[in-house]
Parts: structure tokens; sequence; C-alpha cells
């Protein structure tokens, strides 16, 4: 095995695991706020990565910046979806919720296949050509900057969770949902507040890889399924996880493609999802509970 | 009923003679999803466990037919079985890792779906199997290849796929094993405490889901000519599974059938009208939005309201249901407490030896030692109170001796049967059941259905189980509720379940665990009346109860706990007087204000 090929592997996972880390915290900071899964995660991102394409052809503007609009647009549709939807089957059993979400998905996906057509799309963007060798191996700049920023993102959304009042409130609501009722925090908003955050990370990292992976309408299936993977290895709710977890993967998958062949990369994945559900089904960095 | 069963099948028998070829089609798609989506029904729906990775069964059964005839010239018609049997080996493999290592919830929905995808990209992965572009079968139109130049021999095949596993979902609804699996589906820990092996029953209902879809895969393939791994593991296959039992009523017999006449023509004819121009997903647009109606509005499915407005459509000139047998005044009635179990107290002869013993018990949770080196024993016909302030341990040391918990030391045995390491269900089955204190009925069945479960670990066949249970139901007074949904019961009511399921597993030794918690003086009296009689009829008993009143009235003796210790053990007057005893629950102040 060429030792370049194996570091050009690691590099590149590394550099994409920036998207990972924030697809998945966003998973992450849903399910931990209101213990509901959103099934609807990667359809989430794929609208994400239309609304980017939109701006790229529509109104000239770069995915690198149309980021913001994008992550501002699914913020709206997080917060729509939990005050309108998820909000009604909060205490119902788990089974409702997944159903309820995986009508979402099942909405979302294919509103995007009506309005987009099913062939693949990728957004063209300046630095999508620019590379940059570092020795033997070459850093793909799209990839550098999408991984700059996912990570800033990252690092952003921790410090609004942390030194912010509403970031206090939403870990609050987290920690103990009648706890924080009982202090008088209005709940319900806060719900509304993290689902939105959590739709906005996706949109932010649909946005930002829209100029790397081509997509199509059922892109947003494989997306989701890959965030699920993350959260649990990572732990689910746990940020610091997700944000290990989605580089974990990222440089799993992409070594995966190195030492098998790409098509088995996903194979490597689901492997080590299995043995994470099994032996230490709280994640590597989530809390045990009994 | 019966005769409108009889009705529809005539008119299914004789449509494919006035249809066009293309109804037909439709009327084979919608026998095939509600075939699978009645083999769906009966690990997703009865036994209540979400499987999202149904098509991996499809997949493994297609490929083996399709590859046992491709390559070893096999008929199809044995290679199917062939195929279900791998498919019910991968659904045993699945079920093992999930049930056995707990996962539940979206848990397990991610376990089914990564084994899934794992098949379809191994599958895609494979070039004997045809690699992404899957396998094409030739047509030669012979019958003993599964070939049929006339599209009516697959809508009858189709037809007979989707009444035998509705035949085998009836059949698994009215015996011991439908009802076990709509109590592990309600309460897992409670159908344990009540004898039911929940491992067991979730794999055969694993088992027989997986083999009858692994059937299905032959039929898909054999039908389309093509097996694609992308179609035949795909998630969108899986969701195609689970949405039509979810939308017709998950858990019921007919559910998955309604669900497919409702949605099969719904997303052929969005495919047929819509997709053509060029909206290529509206049909799965129609589908979501379905998906979420149905959980706001409809979350039990679309069957169950049918059958309650048909059934309110015929009583309504009667009586209406809304007055069920059970009159409020009839509620405080209390059953005849003299009587004796039905099995005569020879069937069971008092050995002179001590029921049940625990030796050293101890169990700590992280920095809590919650039990510490107990040792506790009950005679043959004893009733033994066991009492402690809060957090003295007593609820912990229950579940220890019924199997819910594992000791860190120390041994039990009961009946001369070390009792550790078994399962709560095995621990049931040789005679000692419980209650829990924070009551746990299996709130959508009936009193009745709630003590039938815990009848049938003595009683497999259904019918006499009913018979034992209803004995039990009208020894506990609830005999008037019998009917009632046990998620309506009042507290005190939900107390007397509660006895009534752990009683009629017919235990030697029952542990009740704080039945009269929360009930007030004139709702005590009759449980404890109730327990006596209990008693007289030749059940041991050991009691947790903070109601002093009650444990000094009915113990014969009493160990007394605090911190996981015994401090104390006497008669009711010696431990009413015992200084370490006031002392753990007043405080030593207390003591040594108190006169003497």
């Amino acid at each position: 095995m060429d030792l370049t090929l194996v570091l050009q592997g690691l590099l590149s996972g590394l550099l994409f695991g920036g998207v990972y880390s924030l697809m998945a915290v966003g998973l992450t900071l849903i399910f931990g706020v209101m213990r509901v899964v959103n099934f609807a995660h990667g359809d989430m991102m794929v609208w994400g990565m239309y609304l980017s394409y939109l701006l790229a052809t529509r109104a000239g503007i770069d995915p690198y910046l149309s980021f913001v609009v994008c992550a501002a647009a699914l913020f709206a549709l997080g917060l729509l979806v939990q005050h309108g939807l998820v909000d009604r089957v909060i205490d119902a059993p788990h089974e409702m919720q997944i159903l309820l979400m995986l009508g979402v998905a099942l909405v979302l996906e294919n509103l995007a296949l009506v309005a987009f057509g099913p062939e693949p799309t990728r957004v063209r963007s300046p630095l999508g050509a620019a590379t940059l060798w570092l020795g033997p191996v070459f850093v793909d700049i799209a990839r550098l900057v999408t991984f700059v920023v996912a990570v800033l993102l990252t690092a952003a959304l921790s410090l609004f969770l942390y030194r912010t009042d509403l970031g206090r409130t939403i870990r609050a609501a987290a920690d103990n949902t009648y706890g924080a009722l009982v202090v008088g925090i209005d709940v319900r908003r806060v719900y509304a507040v993290a689902f939105g955050v959590g739709a906005a990370c996706v949109g932010a990292a649909g946005a930002l890889v829209s100029s790397i992976l081509p997509f199509q309408p059922p892109t947003g299936l494989s997306l989701s399924v890959t965030s699920f993977n993350i959260v649990i290895i990572g732990g689910m709710g746990s940020l610091l996880g997700a944000l290990i977890g989605g580089l974990l993967v990222s440089v799993a998958e992409s070594l995966g493609a190195v030492f098998l062949k790409p098509s088995l990369k996903e194979l490597v994945s689901f492997s080590l999802l299995i043995v994470i559900l099994l032996f230490r089904p709280a994640g590597l960095f989530g809390k045990r509970t009994s | 009923m019966r005769w409108a069963g009889v009705a529809a099948l005539a008119v299914l028998l004789t449509l494919p003679a006035v249809l066009n070829s293309y109804a037909v089609t439709i009327f084979i798609l919608i026998f095939f999803y509600g075939f699978l989506g009645q083999a769906w029904n009966i690990v997703g729906g009865y036994a209540g466990q979400l499987s999202a990775g149904h098509a991996a069964f499809v997949g493994v059964g297609g490929y083996t037919a399709a590859m046992l005839s491709i390559e070893a010239g096999l008929m199809p018609w044995v290679g199917m079985f062939v195929g279900a049997a791998l498919a019910a080996l991968l659904g045993a493999i699945i079920g093992y890792l999930g049930f056995r290592f707990g996962l539940r919830g979206f848990y397990f929905v991610l376990l089914t779906v990564a084994f899934a995808e794992i098949c379809r990209i191994a599958v895609s992965n494979i070039d004997a199997l045809g690699g992404p572009l899957g396998l094409y079968i030739t047509f030669t139109g012979d019958p003993r290849q599964f070939q049929f130049r006339d599209g009516r021999v697959y809508y009858y095949i189709a037809l007979a796929l989707m009444l035998s596993a509705t035949a085998t979902a009836w059949a698994i609804e009215r015996r011991r094993f439908g009802i076990y699996l709509a109590a592990i589906r309600e309460d897992e820990a409670a159908a344990e405490a009540l004898g039911v092996n929940a491992l067991k029953y979730k794999m055969l209902a694993m088992v027989v889901s997986s083999f009858l879809t692994g059937l299905g895969g032959t039929f898909y393939a054999f039908y389309l000519f093509s097996l694609q791994p992308n179609t035949l593991f795909g998630i969108p296959l899986s969701v195609e599974i689970i949405i039509r039992p979810i939308v017709g009523g998950a858990g019921t017999l007919l559910g998955p059938i309604l669900g497919s006449f409702i949605l099969t023509p719904l997303a052929e004819l969005s495919r047929l009208y819509l997709g053509q121009g060029g909206l290529h997903g509206a049909h799965l647009i129609a589908y979501g939005v379905l998906l979420i109606g149905v959980v706001l509005f409809l979350p039990e499915g679309a069957y169950p309201r049918l059958r309650r407005v048909l059934q309110r459509s015929r009583l309504a000139p009667v009586s209406g249901p809304s007055h069920p047998k059970g009159c409020p005044q009839e509620r405080s009635r209390v059953a005849p407490v003299s009587g004796h179990l039905r099995s005569e107290p020879g069937s069971r002869p008092p050995l002179q030896k001590t029921l049940l013993v625990a030796r050293g018990l101890s169990k700590r949770f992280g920095g809590l030692q919650a039990v510490a080196g107990l040792d506790l024993a009950v005679e043959h016909g004893e009733m033994l109170g066991l009492i402690g302030p809060n957090g003295a341990g007593k609820t912990t040391v229950f579940n220890l001796l019924s199997g819910f918990l594992t000791p860190d030391a120390g041994e039990v045995s009961f009946r001369d049967r070390a009792l550790v390491g078994l399962p709560p269900h095995a621990i049931c089955r040789l005679g000692l059941a419980r209650t829990f204190q924070l009551v746990r009925p299996f709130p959508r069945m009936s009193v009745l259905e709630n003590v039938r479960v815990g009848a049938l670990a003595r009683h497999p066949q259904a019918l006499e189980a009913r018979a034992r249970a209803r004995d039990v139901v009208e020894r506990v007074g609830l005999g008037a509720r019998a009917h009632v949904t046990a998620g309506t019961l009042t507290l005190a009511e939900r107390k007397r379940l509660e006895l009534g399921r752990a009683l009629a597993t017919e235990p030697t030794l029952l542990l009740l665990d704080e039945v009269m918690a929360g009930l007030n003086p004139t709702e005590i009296e009759p449980i404890i009346r109730l327990i006596r009689g209990i008693h007289a009829s030749g059940v041991s008993i050991l009691l947790i109860e903070h109601n002093m009143r009650a444990v000094m009235a009915l113990s014969q003796r009493i160990v007394v706990l605090s911190f996981g210790e015994k401090i104390a053990e006497g008669t009711p007057a010696d431990i009413a007087n015992h200084p370490k005893v006031v002392e753990a629950y007043l405080g030593d102040e207390y003591v040594r204000a108190a006169p003497a």
C-alpha cells in the first residue's frame, strides 16, 4: 500500500469530517434537548444544498457566502417543524416521533425531487479547482475552507450554548425539562429555538459541501443515516461526541475507500455503528444511562 | 363479521374474471404489499419492535431463490423456502443482537437499518450476484419456474400469500404467543414479572416475520424478472413495508391489509398520473403527508377507528357503549376472601423446610451500598413484613429476589433452587411472583386481559387461562370492571389489578411492594382483608409496606431495613418497641427525648 495514498486519504477524510461534525452537532443538539431524532436531518441538509445552488445560479452568490442565508432559512424551517408538528407528539411514544419525522423526511425529499428533478447537481465555486501541495499530498482548497468554516461554526455554537443566556437556557431544558419549567423557562420556545439551531447547522453544512459533493434528492437519506451513525458512535446528545465522531467516521470512510474500494466505504461506518450499538450504546462520549 | 369475510373473499376470488390487466396489476401490488405489511406486523406491530430494515429479508429471499434457479436450476417453488429460511436466519441474528443487548426504540431502528444497508452494499459489490446492476431472470413462461403468461396467476399467488400471512397472524394473535407479544409491547418488565420470556417470544416473532418476508422476496423477483440491490435491499422498500400497517393499524389483524388497500392504489395512481408529468416524487409526498396525518390524528391507525365506528353504528340503538358494565357503586364491592385458590392445597405439599433463604445479599449502585450483606428467610405459609425508612433498600431487595437485579454478592434459594442469575420470568415460573410499587398495568389491555397474561404462566391454553383470570378478577374485587381498559382505572383499582395479575401466576410466594401506598383508609381495609384471604389460601407473602397499622395487623414477623442492613427482626410487638427501629424512623434525638 502506497503511504502517500493513505496520507492523502487521511487528510481528505479529516477535512471532509468538518462537515460531518457540523451536521451531527445539529442532530445531537435536537436530540439532546427534546429527545427527538430528526429523521429529516439529511433532507434538510439537501434543501440547504439546493438553496445554495439557487443562490449561486440565480443570484451569483458563492456558497461560501450564501451558507449564512441557507442557515437562516433552515432555522426558520426547523422552527416551523418543531412548532407545528413535533411539539404535538413531544410526549408520545418514541415510535410515533420516529414515524412523524419519517413523514417529514419523505415530504422534504420528494418536494426536492419535484422541484429540482432526479439528476445530480453540484454548485460551481471559484475555490473548487484550486489545490495546494503540501509535500507529497495535496490539499483541496474548497475542502480546507469548508473544514475551517464548519469547525468555526461548531465552535460558535458551543460558545452560544455555554456563554449566552439563551444557550444556557437550552442546556437547562436539555438537562431537566421539569426543572426548567419550574424555574420559569418557556420550554416550548426553547425547543423551537433548539430545533431551529439544529436545522441551521445542516443548512450551513449543506451549503458548504454543495460545491464539493454532487447531490440529488435521495442524497438526504444517506446523509441522515450517516448523521445517525455519527451521533450514536459519538454518543447521543454529546456535542463533543458529534464533533469527534464526525471526524472519525469521515476518516474511517475515507481510509475504507483507500484500503477496500470506494463503493465499500460505508461498510466501515456501518460496522463501526453495530459494534458501538452492541458494546457501548451510550457512544464514545455519551453519558451512561441504565 | 365472519360473513363479511367470506363475502370479501368470494369477491376477491372472482374479480380477475372482470378486471382488465392494469386493474389486476394494482390488485397484485395491493396483495403483495398487504402481505409484506402483515409479515412486518408480527414483529413491528404485535411485538412492538420497530424494524426499519425488513427490505433485507426481501432481498435475501429473492436473491437466494433467483441464484438457486439461475445457477443450480432449482425450482423457485423450492428455492423460495430456502430463501425464506436464510432470511429467517438473518432475522434471528439481528433479533438476537438487538434484543439480547437491549436495544430499544431508535437504537433498534438503527440496528435494523444498518444490517439492511450492509447487505445492500455487500451485494452491490459481489460480482457473482450481479453487482450494482443486479440479476435478470429470463422469461420462459414455465409455471415450474414461477413464471406465468397470464397475470391472473400472479394475482392468485399474491392473494394466497396475503391470506396465509394473515392466517399466521390470526393464529398468533389468539394464542398465548400473541397475548405475550402484546404484553411485551405494552410493558416488557411487567411481562417478565408475569413469567413471560420476552427474549424468546420477540425472537420467535422476528423469525416468523423474516421468514414470511423472505418468501415475498421470491415473488418480487419472479414477478419483476429482475433484482437490483438498491430496490430489494434499500431503505425505500423498508419504508414501503412499514407504512401500510402503520396507516392501517399496527398490531391489528386487518390493519396491514386495510393500509395496503388505501395506500397502494394511491401510490400507483399518483405514479401514473403525476409521474408522467415529471413529478416523480409526488406519491411519496402523499405518503409523507399521510404518515404525518396518521401520527397526529389517528395514532392507532385506520382499522381500529373503522371498527369502532362500525360497532357504534350497530350498537347505537340498543344502549350505547358509553355505559360499560361496571357501575360506580359496584366498584367497592369486595370479593369473598375466605375462598381458596383453584389449585387445591393438596397439590403443593407443604415442605417443612424454609421456603426462601437469602444469604449475604449485597448490591451497590455507584457510591451507594443499597443492600449490604442481608440475610433473609421466609418460612412456608409465613406472612413476613419488610419495613424501613425511605431509601432503606427494600425495593432493591425485591428486585434482587425476583431477578430484575443481579446481586454483587450473596445467594438466594427458593424451594431449594438457586435463584441468582435466573431471569425474572423463570423465577416467576418457579412460583415467586411480585408486584411493582409504581403499578405497571398493560394500559391498553382490559383488566381481564391483564390478568390473563399472568394466568398463562400456568395455563398455556388461552381459553383456560381466560377462565382462570376471570376467577382471579372476581377474587380481587374487579369483577365489575373486567372489561374496562386498564389505563382508565383509579389508583386503588390499579393496585388490585397489580395484585390480581401476580396472583394469577399461582405463586407459592408473593412479593407485595407497597400495595397500599396512596390509598385512603376506606380503600385499605378491603385490601388488608384480601391479602389475609390470599395468605389463608396457602400463599406465603413477603410484603413491603409503609402503612404501619397494616403491617402490624398482617405480619407474623417483621424485618427492618435501614441503609441496606437488617437492624431488627421479630414479632410486630417486638419491632414496635425496638429502640433501633424508632431511631431509624425518627432519628436518635427522638429516642433520647421520648419517654422510655
